[in-house]
C-alpha cells in the first residue's frame, strides 16, 4: 500500500481527517480520494482499497464515492484538466463556441485527452457559477473568465 | 415510547408516538401505503418515493417511510393528491423496468408487479431508450438480473446494517446507478440469502432455484432450520413432491424475518445424486439392493448377536429418532449410545444439566451486560445466534471473546483473546482466583481479572462455552471451573453444543452416562472403546469420516467390528468405512417430529415432501427394528412425545468434578479447528450451491509466521501436514494473530480424509 499512499501524501489525507470528528473518519473520503487523484492523476479500486486501508472503511464505501461524483476519473487523462461551461449564461455568451474553438484547435472531442498527455478536456460541465464572467472555464481549478477564443489559445499555450 | 399524539388518518383518529414515522402507524392501523424502499428492520432511506400521502398543510406530497407524525396531523393516503402522486412515481419507476415478467422468477409475487396493477399506466408514455445493467457474478447463491432493479438499496442497508459487512454498494449515479460489488467478487455472508427477500423485484432471486417453478405453483410447508440449536422458522416450497426453495417465516423471537444460508439452501442435498434410496447390503465386494423386509432380519440377526454395541447419533436427528435410537440400542444391550461424536472428554458424565442451554432466550441476549464466548465462531456454528449477539454488541453489551485464532467478527468486540487451548484452562483458573473474584481488594490488570471483575460487577452476565470448549480434549475440565467461576460471580452458562437438536439427544439419553430423562447410566464412553473395540456399530445421521474427533482412531476401532450398520441420508465414501448394511433416512424436508432448541423450545415439523425411493421415516424404521429384534417398542402414536416432555426437569446432576488431570499434550505444534459453516453436518456437505458458496472454499493452514519460519517454511505456499501416519499437502496462510503453538485447520471437511484428532499434535513438511 505504501507505493500508492506516501507519507506525504498520508499527511494531506490526516489534515482532511482533522477537519472532522475523529470518529467520523468516512467524512474524509472525499477529501481523501482527491488528494489521491491529484498524486496519481485517476482513481483505481486499488487506490481505492488503499484509501479504504488507510480510513479503516470498508472498501466499498469509497467506490461508493469514488464513483458518484464526475470530478473523479477512473481511467488515464492528460495532465491538466479543461472544463468549459456550456450551461445558460454561457451558452448565452458563447461558451459553446468556446469549446468547438478548443476542440478544433487541439484536435479532441470533449471527454477525451492529447495524445501527448498534456491535456485533458472534460465531458460536459454544468453551472461553475462564474456566470458573471461568462463565457468561462476551468483550467485546474482555476477559473478564466470573460473568454474569447484568442484568450483561450494563450492560457492552454501556456501549459506545459 | 415517547409522548402520545393523535392523527387523523383518512379520516379516522389513531394514536401514535410523537417521531414514530406516518408509514409505522398506517401499517399498524392496517392502511396500506405502497412501498419499495422501505423496511421495518432496516434504516429509511425514503429514495423510491412511492409511499408519497397527502398531509394537510404541506406543500406537496409527503414521503410516508420519513415523515415523523406530529400531534393534529391530517393524512390521505388514498385522496386523489396522494395517488396521483403515488402514479407519478409508479410511472417513472417503470420507465427502465424490463417487461420480461414471464421469465422472472418473481413474478406472481413482486412487489413491483403487485403495486404496478393498481398504479401503473397500461400504457408506456416513454419511447426513449431504456438502460441495460450487466450483471454482476455474485455467487452460488445470489442470482442477479440488474436491469430490473428500482434502486431501493434494501439489499445494501441489509449488508450493512443486519450482515455487517457491506458488500454491495449503489455506485455512479442518476441514469448511471448501479447496485454491485463495483469489483468483481461474490457475496460472503453467513446471511446472504436475505436480500433475495428483501428484493422488491426480481433483480436478486435464488440461484439454485433459478427458473425452476413459478411462484404461483409452489405448496408451501412450514418447517424448520434443521442445522443449528437456534431453530429458525422457514417455510419449504414444493412443486410436485419436490423441494424447489426455502424461505423464512417471521418469527420475532427467534429469526425475525431472517434466515441463514445454511438453512436456506440445504434442502439440495435432497436432490443429490448421491441419495442412498434403498436398503443396501454388502457382498463381498459389492452393494446389493435388498428389500426392507430382508434388511430388518440382517440388522435384527446381527443385533440379538451376543457382543459389546455401540451406537452414535447425529444431533440433528429429532427427539422421536433419538428416543427409539437409544431404546433399540439399549434393549439389545449396547453400553455406549452417543451423540457427542465430536467431543473426545467424556469424564465427568453427570456433571452436565440434563440438557444443554443457552441460558437465556434467543430475543434476549441483548438485554445481557457481559457476554463471554470460549472457544466458537458463532458466525459459522450459530448464524442467527451471532447475528443476535451482533445486535446486542451494538445495543451496548460488552462482548469479550476467547478463541484459538481471531475470526473475521461482523461487529468489534469489546476485548478478543487469541489463546492457545493450552492456555484456557489456565485462563479459567487465574479468572477463579483473581481479586474480585475470591473477594479480595484491587483489580488486577490481567485480562483474566478484568474479565472476572466485569462477571461480578454485571448484574447480567452470559457464559457461552462453544463448540471448540466442548469438543476441547479437557472439556470437563473447562466446564467445571467456567461453572465455578459462573456460580462465583452470578454469571448464566451456556452451552453451545453442535446440531439442531442437542437438547432432545440429551433428553432422551443419547449420552453414555445418562438414560431417558438424564438417568445415570452404566455406559462406556466413546473415548474408551479404543481399548474395548465393540463387535457391532450402528451409525445413524453422523458420518464417520467427517462428523468424529479423530476419523483415523474411529477406523482403525470399526476395524475390529464385526458388523457395521449405517442410517443414512446419502451413499457413504467406500474407502472410509466397510459398511454391512445400509438402511436409508429422510434427509431436511423430508423429516418428521420434533426439535429442541437451546432455549429448550419444543418446535414440531411435517415433511414438506415425500423423501425419495424406498426411503423410510427414522424413527418408523427403528420401532420396526425393535419389534424385529424381539422388544415391544412401547409409546404409540402421540403418547412418545407425551413421555419425553414428562422426562425434563428429572435429572440427576452431581457436583463432582472429573478427578483425573490435563490431557491435551503439553509439547509440539497444536492442530486446532471446528467444521467450517457449510461443513458441520452431511446435509451441509452435500447441498450444491453451499459446497460452491465463498464461505466453503477455503481449507488452508493458518499459522503464526514465526512457527513458520521455525519450521523452515518462511515464504512456501503450500505445506505438507502429517498427523498419525496421515500426510496431507495443504496451501498456508500466515496470520500474526495466530497462538505460535497452534495451527488452525478447519474440520469435518471430507477433503482432510481420515486425519486424526481435532486436537492433537501434527508436524509440517516442506510441501
Amino acid at each position: 500500500m505504501s507505493d500508492i499512499l506516501s507519507p506525504d501524501l498520508c499527511g494531506r489525507i490526516d489534515a482532511w481527517l482533522e477537519r472532522f470528528p475523529a470518529e467520523h473518519r468516512r467524512s474524509a473520503v472525499l477529501g481523501a480520494l482527491r488528494e489521491v487523484q491529484k498524486e496519481h492523476g485517476h482513481l483505481t479500486p486499488e487506490r481505492m482499497d488503499a484509501v479504504a486501508d488507510y480510513l479503516g472503511l470498508p472498501a466499498i464505501q469509497v467506490y461508493e464515492v469514488g464513483s458518484f461524483y464526475t470530478g473523479f476519473q477512473h481511467q488515464p487523462v492528460g495532465r491538466h484538466t479543461v472544463a468549459v461551461c456550456t450551461n445558460i449564461s454561457c451558452w448565452l455568451r458563447g461558451g459553446e463556441k468556446i469549446l468547438a474553438h478548443i476542440e478544433k484547435s487541439l484536435g479532441i472531442r470533449a471527454g477525451e485527452s492529447t495524445g501527448d498527455g498534456r491535456i485533458f478536456l472534460k465531458s460536459e460541465e454544468e453551472c461553475l457559477a462564474g456566470c458573471c464572467g461568462a463565457p468561462m472555464m476551468q483550467v485546474d481549478h482555476v477559473y478564466h473568465e470573460d473568454l474569447t477564443p484568442e484568450k483561450v489559445d494563450e492560457i492552454l499555450g501556456a501549459l506545459s | 415510547m415517547s409522548d402520545p399524539v393523535t392523527i387523523t388518518l383518512n379520516g379516522r383518529v389513531v394514536e401514535a408516538a410523537a417521531g414514530e414515522m406516518l408509514i409505522a402507524v398506517a401499517d399498524r392501523e392496517g392502511v396500506p401505503i405502497p412501498r419499495f424502499c422501505y423496511h421495518p428492520k432496516l434504516s429509511v432511506a425514503a429514495n423510491c418515493r412511492m409511499c408519497l400521502v397527502e398531509v394537510s398543510g404541506a406543500r406537496g406530497p409527503a414521503p410516508a417511510c420519513a415523515t415523523p407524525v406530529v400531534d393534529g396531523m391530517e393524512v390521505q393516503t388514498r385522496s386523489e393528491f396522494a395517488r396521483e402522486a403515488q402514479r407519478a412515481t409508479m410511472e417513472f419507476l417503470l420507465i427502465n423496468h424490463p417487461l420480461d415478467c414471464p421469465i422472472c422468477d418473481q413474478g406472481g409475487e413482486c412487489e413491483l408487479q403487485d403495486l404496478a396493477l393498481e398504479y401503473g399506466s397500461d400504457i408506456s408514455r416513454y419511447s426513449e431508450a431504456r438502460r441495460v445493467v450487466l450483471d454482476p457474478d455474485l455467487g452460488s447463491l445470489v442470482s442477479t438480473d440488474m436491469t430490473r432493479c428500482i434502486h431501493c438499496t434494501r439489499c445494501v442497508r441489509f449488508t450493512e446494517e443486519i450482515a455487517g459487512e457491506q458488500e454491495l454498494g449503489a455506485f455512479g449515479r442518476g441514469e448511471f446507478m448501479k447496485i454491485g460489488t463495483y469489483v468483481q467478487r461474490a457475496m460472503n455472508s453467513e446471511l446472504s440469502g436475505c436480500v433475495i427477500d428483501l428484493c422488491p423485484v426480481g433483480a436478486l432471486n435464488a440461484r439454485p432455484s433459478r427458473m425452476n417453478a413459478r411462484a404461483w405453483e409452489l405448496d408451501d410447508h412450514p418447517g424448520l432450520g434443521e442445522h443449528d440449536g437456534v431453530g429458525s422458522r422457514l417455510s419449504r416450497h414444493t412443486l410436485r413432491g419436490r423441494q424447489i426453495r426455502c424461505v423464512p417465516l417471521v418469527e420475532e423471537t427467534i429469526n425475525e424475518s431472517w434466515l441463514s444460508d445454511r438453512d436456506r439452501f440445504s434442502y439440495q442435498a435432497a436432490s443429490h445424486p448421491d441419495r442412498l434410496c434403498w436398503p443396501l447390503a454388502r457382498h463381498r465386494d459389492n452393494w446389493v439392493r435388498v428389500s426392507w423386509e430382508e434388511a430388518l432380519d440382517r440388522a435384527a440377526e446381527a443385533l440379538t448377536k451376543p457382543g459389546e454395541k455401540a451406537g452414535l447419533i447425529h444431533p440433528s436427528s429429532t427427539v422421536e429418532e433419538c428416543f427409539r435410537f437409544q431404546q433399540l440400542l439399549r434393549r439389545c444391550g449396547a453400553r455406549t449410545v452417543e451423540h457427542r461424536a465430536r467431543m473426545s472428554d467424556f469424564r465427568g458424565g453427570v456433571q452436565y444439566p440434563q440438557t444443554p442451554t443457552l441460558g437465556c432466550a434467543v430475543d434476549r441476549i441483548a438485554e445481557s451486560d457481559v457476554i463471554v464466548l470460549l472457544g466458537s465462531f458463532l458466525r459459522h456454528d450459530q448464524p442467527i445466534l451471532n447475528h443476535r449477539l451482533r445486535q446486542a454488541a451494538n445495543s451496548g453489551t460488552e462482548v469479550w471473546i476467547i478463541n484459538p485464532a481471531s475470526f473475521n467478527w461482523n461487529f468489534p468486540p469489546t476485548q478478543q483473546a487469541v489463546l492457545s487451548p493450552r492456555k484456557w484452562l489456565t485462563l479459567l483458573h487465574a479468572m477463579e482466583r483473581s481479586p474480585a473474584v475470591a473477594g479480595r481488594e484491587g483489580g488486577g490488570t490481567r485480562f483474566s481479572d478484568q474479565l472476572a471483575q466485569r462477571l461480578r460487577e454485571a448484574e447480567n452476565a452470559l457464559f457461552w462455552l462453544g463448540p471448540l470448549a466442548l469438543n476441547h480434549p479437557d472439556a470437563s475440565l473447562l466446564y467445571a471451573s467456567a461453572r465455578n467461576l459462573c456460580e462465583r460471580t452470578g454469571t448464566r452458562l451456556g452451552t453451545l453444543p453442535e446440531g439442531a437438536n442437542a437438547p432432545g439427544a440429551w433428553l432422551t439419553g443419547c449420552v453414555a452416562h445418562r438414560g431417558p430423562g438424564g438417568m445415570a447410566e452404566d455406559g462406556v464412553d466413546l473415548s474408551a472403546r479404543q481399548q474395548e473395540p465393540p463387535d457391532l456399530w450402528v451409525f445413524y445421521g453422523v458420518d464417520p469420516a467427517c462428523d468424529v474427533a479423530d476419523p483415523a482412531r474411529l477406523r482403525r476401532v470399526l476395524a475390529a467390528a464385526r458388523t457395521t450398520i449405517g442410517f443414512h441420508s446419502f451413499i457413504p465414501d467406500p474407502r472410509h468405512l466397510p459398511y454391512d448394511l445400509l438402511l436409508p433416512i429422510p434427509t431436511v424436508g423430508e423429516r418428521s417430529g420434533h426439535l429442541i432448541n437451546l432455549e429448550g423450545r419444543w418446535q414440531s415439523m411435517t415433511a414438506a415432501v415425500p423423501p425419495p425411493g424406498e426411503v423410510k421415516d427414522g424413527a418408523e424404521a427403528l420401532v420396526e427394528l425393535l419389534r424385529a429384534t424381539g422388544h415391544a417398542p412401547g409409546f404409540e402414536g402421540a403418547s412418545l412425545v407425551a413421555h419425553c416432555r414428562g422426562l425434563e426437569g428429572r435429572a440427576v446432576v452431581t457436583r463432582k468434578p472429573p478427578r483425573d488431570g490435563k490431557r491435551l499434550p503439553d509439547k509440539g505444534l497444536l492442530r486446532v479447528g471446528a467444521p467450517s459453516i457449510y461443513q458441520q453436518d452431511p446435509v451441509s456437505r452435500h447441498a450444491h450451491a453451499l459446497q460452491q458458496a465463498e464461505l466453503a472454499k477455503d481449507l488452508v493452514l493458518r499459522l503464526h509466521p514465526e512457527t513458520l519460519r521455525r519450521h523452515g517454511l518462511k515464504n512456501a505456499t503450500h505445506a505438507r501436514l502429517s498427523q498419525d501416519g496421515e500426510i496431507l499437502r495443504l496451501p498456508l496462510v500466515a496470520d500474526p494473530q495466530m497462538p505460535r503453538d497452534c495451527v488452525y485447520l478447519a474440520t469435518g471437511d471430507a477433503r482432510l480424509g481420515l486425519l486424526g484428532n481435532a486436537f492433537g499434535v501434527v508436524d509440517l513438511h516442506h510441501a
